[in-house]
């Protein structure tokens, strides 16, 4: 019998009509809100580009609770703060006294180790770290025609004359407001390479990721070093110049520089391996070759506009990239971005006159996560890392000391600024080893399709999180990769998912 | 990949309409339910699995395979094993 009326009963139509509501209901919770049509195009273009589950927070708020009036300046690398410094006044040179990387280890019979491994290094080292015709502060040589004809006056630049030859017309610098900077810059940092890029406008927060004796602050026309030293420090090993910069230099280009994935994961049994190998390091350098390349080229960029371009001055990159909107801080006090986890090297902070839209910090629920996770600080194998579940503003003393370098345990924490809610990193212990930057349970490659759905329900809610932590250890996650021979033995042209994952980030 | 996935569900669910009719045969609402999740936990079993190995991630692609694959066989199986009984019967 065909049916001309309608058979939905009425207790039918009620519950579809409840499912209809549900429905639209978990759509509306989820779904980003615009009340304009231009509120939506104005979000879109000049704002950075984040996965649709992170949210903005209020600018100079990250996840990590500061106490901006607590938080003291930063003096000669000695103090410092976890996600909001380098490490003093221990670190560095207990890592480089028992740096594995050292070539006096090499030994051909230990994987990560071998002679090619060290050649790997030294190859990766090349160009960057030890380039020291760069300045950093007051920029590259500028390259080609420029060097003969560079106009001091940055209000004029370029100057495109080859010598002897009439002098093409000199142009004003760029303008545009800070959203067409913005965009222009963003566009220009992806193309060198960058893999995110926020900015920042310069107040006191900003000024207390600096070392404040080596970076003063005036009114002047053009960044310029003082002549003064300050001496190495015990935190690191070289010299660092004493710097002003001008107080017009209000604003921050901030970018992420990412570093291998493989190598910094290739690592080995955390029971009998406790710090950086050669293999291991070479990623790490890769990131900060990277680095300089890109901040050689956005300061270039910047010159040719005809506007002030600095780096250096900016040494808590992880706090400066929290501020940013680049990442959250985790349990290790290194950056975790939703995208790349903790897998990626550096912000770089890029100080100039140029009008930029700052971009607000973000909270995809990851420090939160940080709270149940524990994955890093189960694996570090120096048990550097706090195990407690909760932050604290409390700056507990050394637990298990370094008795080898005379450091007993208890020694008081003199290596961290007051002023952070965050579990305090026991940088005596520590020997800068990439296991918690590696297997952080948000820095995996995204193929799989799980994580982001993961990352998505971390982002909205908690409830969770026990559960996915558990799971990451469960399904072998954080089991560390000790395949140094299949590393050498890999052809890059048939192994898709490093040369798609390369792709990826833009290299 | 995501149009391969397209075309072969789309070959399945075909196939599987024209075997439906061919024995005149039903199905409950709670067999299509089981049958649709089943369906969504092959393509994300299946997505995982290979998008773990993409990752180099081995032991958890295996692992997946395992823990999300004995489901995804169980809620496709048992819609198909109880139409066809109840088939059987009528």
């Amino acid at each position: 019998m065909s049916n001309y009326h309608s058979t939905l009963s009425r207790r039918e139509f009620m519950k579809g009509l409840g499912l209809t509501g549900a429905g639209l209901g978990a759509a509306s919770a989820v779904t980003p809100m615009f009340h304009d049509l231009e509120e939506l195009v104005s979000g879109t273009p000049d704002n950075m580009s984040y996965p649709w589950w992170v949210k903005q927070r209020p600018a100079g708020n990250p996840t990590m609770e500061v106490d901006w009036d607590m938080l003291t300046p930063s003096f000669s690398m000695k103090t410092g703060v976890d996600g909001f410094s380098y490490p003093g006044p221990y670190p560095g040179y207990l890592v480089h006294q028992d740096a594995q990387a050292n070539p006096s280890k090499m030994d051909p019979n230990k994987p990560g180790y071998r002679m090619e491994d060290y050649a790997l290094l030294m190859g990766a080292l090349q160009r960057g770290l030890h380039d020291y015709s760069v300045d950093e502060v007051l920029g590259a040589d500028p390259t080609g025609p420029q060097v003969n004809n560079e106009d001091p006056n940055p209000e004029a630049w370029p100057d495109w004359g080859w010598p002897d030859e009439p002098k093409f017309k000199k142009v004003s610098r760029w303008s545009g407001t800070p959203e067409e900077a913005s965009k222009m810059i963003r566009a220009a940092a992806h193309y060198f390479g960058a893999y995110k890029v926020g900015f920042l406008e310069v107040d006191d927060k900003i000024k207390k990721l600096t070392f404040a004796d080596a970076t003063k602050w005036e009114d002047c026309d053009t960044p310029y070093y003082t002549g003064g030293l300050i001496t190495p420090g015990p935190a690191l090993g070289f010299p660092t110049p004493v710097k002003v910069l001008p107080n017009k230099m209000k604003y921050v280009i901030v970018l992420q520089v990412t570093q291998p994935f493989d190598t910094m994961r290739i690592l080995g049994d955390p029971k009998t391996n406790t710090s950086m190998h050669a293999m291991n390091v070479s990623s790490f350098v890769m990131g900060y070759n990277q680095r300089l390349t890109l901040l050689i080229r956005m300061q270039t960029f910047l010159k040719v506009l005809g506007y002030l371009r600095s780096e250096s001055v900016w040494v808590y990159n992880t706090g400066g990239g929290a501020l940013a909107g680049m990442n959250e801080i985790g349990r290790h006090g290194i950056g975790i971005s939703p995208e790349l986890g903790s897998a990626y090297r550096v912000n770089l902070g890029i100080f100039t006159d140029l009008p930029v839209a700052p971009t607000p910090p973000i909270d995809a629920g990851i420090t939160k996560f940080c709270e149940t996770c524990g994955v890093c600080a189960d694996l570090c194998p120096n048990e550097a890392i706090n195990k407690d579940k909760e932050p604290t503003w409390e700056l507990s003393p050394s637990r298990l000391g370094r008795p080898e370098y005379g450091i007993p345990a208890g020694t008081p924490n003199t290596w961290s600024r007051p002023g952070v809610k965050n579990w305090h990193v026991d940088y005596v212990r520590c020997r800068g080893c990439s296991y918690c930057q590696g297997y952080c349970v948000f820095s995996q490659k995204n193929f799989a399709s799980m994580h982001n759905l993961i990352k998505a329900t971390v982002s909205n809610t908690s409830l969770l999180n026990r559960f996915f932590a558990d799971s990451d250890r469960f399904f072998g996650y954080s089991n560390v990769d000790s395949d140094f021979d299949g590393w050498w033995n890999r052809d890059l042209g048939s192994a898709t998912s490093d040369l798609n994952y390369a792709r990826l980030l833009g290299r | 990949m995501i149009l391969l996935e397209g075309i072969l569900l789309g070959i399945v669910l075909v196939g599987l309409f024209i075997w439906f009719r061919s024995k005149n045969m039903s199905l409950t609402w709670y067999e299509w339910l089981m049958g649709i999740v089943g369906m969504i936990l092959l393509f994300f079993t299946v997505q995982n699995f290979f998008g773990s190995l993409a990752e180099s991630e081995f032991e958890p692609a295996y692992m997946i395979l395992l823990f999300m694959g004995i489901p995804t066989v169980v809620l496709l199986i048992l819609p198909w094993q109880l139409a066809l009984r109840r088939n059987k019967r009528t």
